[in-house]
């Protein structure tokens, strides 16, 4: 038995959900989009039930809201579970009357009853349901409280036989329904190739429903042949396309004077289910007049202030970062600590054993090293996703991202995208996977698109050691300061550019909802936390243990011989006359290529690279193989480059395409070093570099 | 009755949708979060440098952009007319 459940945003739907299943959970992804969907077992049991992506509507344009839809028209389920929030009714009675008008087996989980309690709203359970003519049951997930109930409810009307009786649950008005009936009679006439019941059908003609529109175009005979073209035609342009059952020819004639309509029969058709919602919820739903303002409308005051808002806003994400990158990074220095010493016990282990020198040195500086640089990814990504799912849980990340929408606007980007731009600060990875707050697929991919421009910690920190070393003092503060303006500049000319050019739409518009604040739950925290961490782990790890060995082998080979006769070597004479142009010479070169496993690993390579240690420090070494101008370049170049593997996995895999992927990278490395190049002919220009 | 735009209403005051923007696709969110003709709608506050407004409608709180309120048409009772756009 399988059992859908869906809900508006903010209706506490997944905690529902992991109240109901506890730990049995897998993450499934819809086909061809990077929208996840989770699974999970019904405790004592034999049903699977099915956490659809939040919506308010299944007529949604945004691919995450359309998964919800795709899967309640076209995947089979016994049941649907619409989780209600009891404090917001009228608002959230929309979409349980669109899920009836799809099917009769629903279930209504009033859940929030102790929010609405305590904001003064009391509700006649028994006469809701009577009127709505389905099971309405009230809980309280974050309690576990009604999940019996619940679950009996649900049972109940999925083991039932129902025959839907062919009328809209909704009594629309006559203007609308001299367009239905005679839609909905013609659909039904049409007989056993309907997918989905004529109601709905005509009901969704009227509203402009791409998908319904084209099936009733689509003349029956043509069919299969259509099908075919159109899965052919979709694959290629890499679009998702649903070909549906047998078709129905509707008068063309009909059907053009639908269009013209539109407009007005889309408004008329929500216009009339507000109305019915208002008759239902009539004497049913009491409020309270409140002289107190609640909670959340004390905490906006501050929040939202328009000028409090601000600081409040900066303080609150300080906090986040400084625990999610600067209380981590300890963690994170121990994970590589141990994997260093436990590479190094393990080497001398297999010397004991005779195993030959290459082997041992291939072991610690090759698999451990990768091993760690894995999993010293974990402390900030499993303490970073921690915040990110608080915030996002207890309703501030909405706050704030009304705070900064104007902000954001300005270089062409939404507001919800915020604090992943601002993550990026910290690690580039986390924040792809921060930029799914927003709707708009564009709105995306343009911010995983500059995400890469924005330098994180571990660039941070190289750049922070090598800008101490050429330019100490004052003149250091102010180059970073140069160098984080630059970066600013870069991700507001490309977003700009992005936004002019290939991905030529508005932002989203903006408007959403700012649900009252509540205290996120444990479980609520900690299973998206792990499972985002997981997802990482499993993906990133083979391709960094192989870039580790590959770098390793490049830097032994040929074995015996010094650093400057090893492969790497040799690409880095390869790629001297790129680097002449900027002045750098091969082994700044080769820091670079070999950055691309992980920046982090940056210093070390130069300092085997410059032979640091036998012959001085690096940085002494570095000031005396380089002017200040050269080093500002590298620094240029090595900031606005392709951070790293695990970015390009992570935005191959956010973005959910190659192509994109690809792009991305391209802009990266020419916009690198072609401003690398700018900045330092003008430097000659006006003669700084001499 | 006086007829202005969302983004134009004063703060606290009540007035009534009576015409949306023709985006089909915005339409539809406007629709589906409740801010249909004929229905209440209150605005909260207003962010500063020409930022989004905060809307009550339906009991819930919304967020939206200037340039999208100016699309919405409301109507103000008789007796809190307002003199200009603020």
């Amino acid at each position: 038995m399988r059992i859908a459940l869906v809900g508006n945003p903010n209706v506490g739907k997944t905690t529902l959900f992991n109240a109901l299943t506890g730990a049995h959970q897998e993450v499934a992804n819809w086909p061809g989009t990077t929208v996840e969907f989770v699974i999970g077992k019904v405790r004592g049991e034999d049903v699977e039930l099915v956490d659809l992506p939040g919506t308010y509507t299944l007529t949604a344009y945004a691919r995450d809201e359309q998964v919800t839809r795709q899967f309640l028209l076209h995947e089979p389920y016994d049941a649907v579970i619409v989780v209600v929030n009891a404090a917001s009714l009228e608002r959230n009675l929309f979409l349980v009357l669109e899920v009836m008008e799809l099917t009769p087996k629903v279930v209504v989980a009033l859940n929030m009853m102790d929010v609405a309690h305590e904001l003064g709203i009391s509700i006649d359970v028994g006469a809701l349901a009577g009127r709505l003519q389905i099971p309405v049951v009230p809980t309280v997930a974050s309690k576990w409280q009604g999940l019996a109930e619940l679950v009996a409810q649900t049972m109940r009307v999925a083991r039932e036989e129902v025959v839907p009786l062919h009328h809209w649950p909704v009594p629309y008005p006559e203007q609308l329904r001299r367009w239905l009936e005679p839609l909905a009679a013609e659909l039904a006439g049409a007989g056993a190739g309907l997918r989905h019941r004529p109601e709905w059908m005509a009901l969704r003609l009227l509203q402009g429903d791409d998908e319904v529109i084209r099936a009733v175009r689509v003349l029956p005979q043509g069919h299969t042949a259509v099908g075919l073209a159109l899965s052919c035609c979709a694959q290629h342009a890499g679009f998702q396309v649903e070909v549906g059952g047998p078709a129905v020819a509707l008068d063309a004639r009909v059907l053009e004077s639908i269009r013209t309509q539109q407009a007005e029969l889309e408004v008329a058709i929500a216009d009339a289910k507000y109305q019915h919602i208002a008759a239902l919820l009539e004497g049913c739903v009491r409020r309270l007049l409140r002289r107190t303002k609640t909670f959340t409308e004390r905490m906006d005051q501050v929040c939202l202030h328009r000028f409090w808002g601000y600081p409040l806003m900066a303080a609150v994400f300080f906090v986040a970062f400084w625990v999610s990158f600067v209380a981590s990074a300890p963690l994170s220095d121990d994970v590589g600590n141990l994997m260093g010493w436990l590479g190094q016990a393990a080497a001398v282990g297999l010397g004991h054993l005779g195993a030959p020198h290459w082997l041992q040195d291939l072991v610690v500086d090759g698999v451990f090293a990768g091993v760690g640089a894995v999993l010293s990814f974990v402390p900030y990504m499993a303490i970073f996703f921690a915040i990110y799912q608080i915030l996002q849980d207890s309703g501030y990340m909405a706050r704030a991202s009304v705070l900064v929408d104007r902000l954001m606007q300005l270089i062409g980007l939404h507001g919800k995208g915020f604090f992943a731009l601002v993550s990026a600060y910290g690690c580039n990875v986390p924040a792809m996977a921060a930029t799914r707050v927003m709707e708009n697929h564009r709105d995306r991919l343009m911010a995983n698109l500059v995400i890469p421009f924005i330098p994180c910690n571990a660039r941070l920190g190289v750049m922070a050691v090598m800008t101490a070393a050429f330019f100490p003092g004052t003149r250091g503060a102010f180059v970073m300061m140069a160098l984080t303006l630059i970066s600013l500049g870069v991700v507001a000319g490309a977003a700009t550019v992005y936004r002019k050019t290939v991905l030529p739409t508005d932002p989203a518009p903006l408007l959403i909802e700012l649900p009252n604040y509540h205290v996120p739950s444990l479980r609520n925290i900690a299973f998206p936390t792990w499972h985002r961490v997981w997802m990482f782990i499993s993906r990133i790890w083979v391709f960094l243990l192989w870039a580790t060995i590959l770098t390793w082998a490049l830097t032994y080979f040929p074995a015996g011989q010094p650093v400057s006769h090893s492969l790497a070597a040799r690409i880095g004479h390869l790629l001297e006359p790129v680097g002449q142009w900027y002045g750098f010479d091969w082994r700044l070169m080769i820091a670079i290529v070999f950055g691309f496993v992980a920046k982090e690993t940056t210093l070390s390579t130069l300092g085997v690279l410059y032979g640091a240690g036998t012959n001085g420090s690096l940085t002494h070494l570095l000031t005396q193989s380089m002017t200040p101008l050269v080093a500002f370049t590298y620094l240029v170049v090595y900031m606005l480059y392709v951070p790293c593997l695990s970015t390009v996995i992570q935005m191959r895999r956010e973005s959910g395409s190659a192509k994109w992927t690809a792009v991305g990278i391209a802009v990266n490395v020419a916009v690198a070093f072609g401003l690398g190049l700018l900045l330092e002919r003008l430097a000659w220009l006006f003669g700084i570099g001499a | 009755m006086q007829t202005l735009y969302l983004a134009e209403l004063r703060e606290q005051v009540s007035a009534e949708v009576s015409g949306l923007s023709a985006h089909p696709a915005f339409r539809n969110r406007m629709l589906t979060l409740g801010i249909t003709p004929g229905s209440q709608v209150v605005v909260i506050r207003r962010m500063p440098f020409g930022g989004p407004l905060e809307i009550e409608v339906r009991g819930t709180r919304l967020a939206i952009r200037q340039a999208d309120a100016a699309q919405i048409a409301v109507r103000v009772k008789n007796g809190q007319e307002q003199e200009a756009a603020p």
